[in-house]
């Protein structure tokens, strides 16, 4: 294990511990005097009240860090929904626009400034699918490499869950369907993430039940316990839910172009397929790139593990605003 | 049924691969033309006539000790040593594999003339020296081909496909399935490959190469890697001859790998002290030179210092680390696969541009005033890639000399004005 990847874990197991115990140790409400433009979002009516209450937001952090424990869990003091979330939830509510902007603007500068920074070095979610990887690694078990094919379409296919989501919640917000469908499709990220079943063990928590017990509900139901296997087939195949997720699939949108740039010396590169073969999310971007030095993507979570076992000097390369901070070095 | 399943896959994984080890028309006769020891004489004539050239620039202290390996102090070691004793030809045999499995590797690659007579009276004379070179070390049972129990060959030039065949008359020869191109599908036949060679080993040496055999010979082998490495970083203060150079990563064909890495460290150490005596700084590419055949770095070295080399023989023998990701045994053999294949610059692959990019690497890193082409007659892979490498150093503005001959000493001359007028130009236009 590189430093890179030494660091990283240690920064994985703070974050973690914040993200998920966070609310338990940060009782008192965070105030931010550095950022007075956002606000969190008062009370206010809207339609649909009377079925579910409307969002509460208390704390300012509490509404835009892409992943955090479910609204499920606001009594155990976890800080509250990721980003998708705040999203989704905020177009079924119609929330005025002075309170939602505020929050995407200051969720998109996080994005710019870190892009996918988040799912490699911060998420919980990815942190479990990474200590699962290193129990099976220490059980001596070989991991899965998904057919290239069915890779590709995974890559797409996270755009079309995204957007799924983005529409359902616009389709509620619009008082044409019945109460009941809308009643059930109320956010439906967090009813398909596994994030819902897997945060509360943690917590100390009994998770929600999947309910079958009517149509709409079957299908986000059923969706969910497929993501969720999915979650644990991380077990086999590396960061199998973060090829799929939806809310890295609306960060990944600002991995090129972001403040964060890897970069390939493409003459020093001798093609060993280091990069190819360490990567979790089985991205071949890296490996393939032969002409231009600006290797970022968007299926990259930043991980830095190319970055850390390239075995060629300065070959690969992390810059932040073009100052550089990673390189890869031979050991 | 289980055992059904698990005996058509294992039928499917030795398909074609069976036939090699078995010498279908028994072991032909050890030719031997000549009189009893006289070849082994004139490779250590050959090898003392070397030295004498060699000597002409002062050379490190620490150099003796290669020397000494090469002249045949190994010879005894090897023939002492109980246990397997695995040759192969080429960089893109796992030598983990073997490490690990308790044989030792000795890389049969040869360069010495005298065996070529003896191996035309078998095969054609229009193929490469080399071929033939080697294949008249195995017929008439010189060190090290004879102490193998077992030869291994990657199918890479048509020269060693057949050189196969030809062999596997005499020795027990395996081949690699070498696939032509680097894409994702000749990796997982590649990899597959090395998967097959290890069974083979583990079958013929008795003994399973468990993870932690594999994990010890991988950790090994990275620390001479990483000696190599260090002893590559000091040549860029020129501090060693070409030939030197050469003859350290040659010595590692055959020696104790922890000899090996111990000296090298102390030639290291010695060398940090070293001067520095360049003056045109050139850069040697091309088909393998392989002792005893340094004739055209001798000749060289007579005027101008060969910083750095890019031969199968040379660099690229030491130079590529396994980087392991996974210590399972798959992750593990899928290191060691990809080490040996996919940064490999031998010409075999259809596309030369991972050569050109480590060759203008070199370039850049060594600050080289020219480039020496060497084609060994009749290897028209290293041949064909020639122009396109002299056009793109054109564009780099270095000047490029191909050279082409074989293991005979009939050129010399011939050479050596061509080199001097060579050196001549890059001087002037160093002055430029």
């Amino acid at each position: 294990m590189g430093k890179i990847t030494t660091l990283r874990r240690f920064v994985q197991v703070i974050s973690f511990v914040v993200i998920v115990y966070g609310g338990i140790i940060f009782q008192q409400q965070i105030d931010t005097p550095l950022l007075p433009f956002v606000k969190a979002p008062e009370e206010f009516e809207s339609e649909g009240r009377e079925v579910l209450p409307g969002p509460e937001y208390k704390q300012v952090l509490d509404t835009y860090a892409p992943i955090k424990s479910c609204r499920l869990l606001r009594e155990k003091g976890m800080f509250r929904g990721c980003f998708l979330h705040f999203l989704s939830e905020s177009i079924t509510w119609a929330t005025p626009l002075k309170y939602f902007l505020p929050h995407l603007f200051l969720f998109v500068a996080a994005c710019f400034f870190f892009g996918r920074f988040w799912c490699g070095w911060i998420c919980p979610l990815g942190f479990i699918s990474d200590v699962l990887t290193m129990i099976r690694r220490s059980l001596g078990l070989r991991h899965i490499k998904l057919p290239e094919a069915f890779q590709e379409g995974l890559a797409k296919f996270k755009y079309i869950l995204l957007s799924f989501i983005i529409l359902i919640s616009l389709a509620i917000a619009i008082p044409i369907l019945p109460m009941t469908l809308r009643k059930e499709m109320f956010i439906p990220g967090c009813q398909m993430c596994p994030g819902r079943f897997v945060f509360p063990f943690f917590a100390g928590e009994t998770p929600t039940a999947y309910g079958f017990y009517s149509p709409t509900l079957t299908f986000f139901s059923s969706l969910g316990l497929l993501f969720l296997s999915i979650f644990f087939m991380g077990f086999f195949v590396r960061r199998f839910w973060c090829r799929i997720c939806p809310s890295g699939a609306f960060i990944s949108l600002f991995n090129v172009g972001g403040a964060i740039t890897k970069e390939k010396d493409v003459q020093k590169c001798t093609r060993c397929g280091t990069c190819e073969r360490v990567c979790v999310m089985q991205n071949k971007k890296v490996y393939e790139e032969r002409v231009n030095e600006d290797v970022s993507n968007a299926e990259c979570i930043l991980c830095l593990r190319c970055v850390d076992s390239c075995p060629q000097d300065d070959c690969l390369k992390v810059k932040f605003l073009g100052n550089k901070i990673f390189k890869s070095k031979f050991k | 049924m289980l055992q059904k399943i698990r005996e058509f896959i294992k039928s499917l994984y030795e398909t074609g691969y069976e036939e090699e080890a078995k010498r279908k028309y028994g072991i032909r006769k050890i030719l031997r033309e000549e009189k009893e020891g006289e070849l082994e004489r004139r490779l250590l004539e050959e090898g003392e006539r070397n030295f004498r050239l060699m000597k002409k620039t002062p050379r490190p202290k620490g150099m003796k000790y290669y020397d000494d390996v090469i002249k045949g102090k190994r010879i005894k070691e090897i023939e002492s040593f109980d246990g397997m004793v695995i040759g192969y030809f080429c960089n893109l045999v796992p030598e983990e594999l073997i490490y690990a499995s308790g044989a030792l590797p000795v890389r049969l690659c040869s360069g010495f003339y005298d065996t070529i007579n003896v191996s035309e009276e078998l095969l054609p004379k229009d193929i490469c020296p080399l071929i033939k070179s080697s294949f008249g070390f195995t017929v008439s049972n010189l060190p090290y081909s004879k102490f193998c129990n077992l030869i291994v060959i990657p199918t890479s030039c048509d020269g060693k496909k057949k050189l196969a065949e030809v062999l596997s008359n005499y020795l027990p020869v395996w081949t690699l399935d070498l696939p032509n191109t680097k894409s994702t599908k000749s990796k997982e036949s590649w990899f597959v490959e090395v998967k097959i060679l290890k069974k083979k080993i583990e079958k013929l040496t008795g003994a399973k190469i468990t993870n932690k055999k594999l994990k010890e010979s991988i950790e090994l082998l990275h620390k001479r890697t990483q000696v190599f490495r260090r002893f590559y970083e000091l040549r860029k203060k020129s501090v060693v001859t070409g030939s030197d150079a050469l003859l350290v990563v040659q010595t590692s064909f055959y020696d104790d790998i922890n000899r090996w890495i111990q000296k090298t460290e102390e030639l290291c150490d010695e060398l940090e002290e070293n001067e520095n005596k360049s003056d045109v700084r050139l850069l040697l590419t091309g088909s393998p030179i392989i002792w005893p055949n340094y004739k055209l770095l001798n000749i060289i070295e007579e005027h101008a210092l060969i910083v750095v080399d890019e031969l199968c023989s040379g660099t690229q023998h030491l130079y590529d680390p396994v980087v392991v990701d996974e210590y399972t045994t798959n992750g593990m053999l899928k290191a060691m696969a990809e080490r040996y294949f996919s940064p490999s610059t031998c010409p075999c692959f259809t596309s030369s541009d991972d050569r050109i990019d480590r060759l203008l690497q070199m370039v850049d890193d060594f600050k080289v005033h020219g480039v020496i082409y060497y084609v060994l007659r009749l290897c028209q892979l290293y041949d064909l890639e020639a122009q396109k490498v002299r056009q793109i150093l054109k564009g780099k503005r270095i000047p490029m000399i191909k050279i082409q001959t074989d293991y005979s000493q009939e050129d010399v001359e011939q050479i050596r004005t061509r080199i001097e007028a060579f050196l001549e130009m890059t001087k002037t236009k160093k002055k430029l």
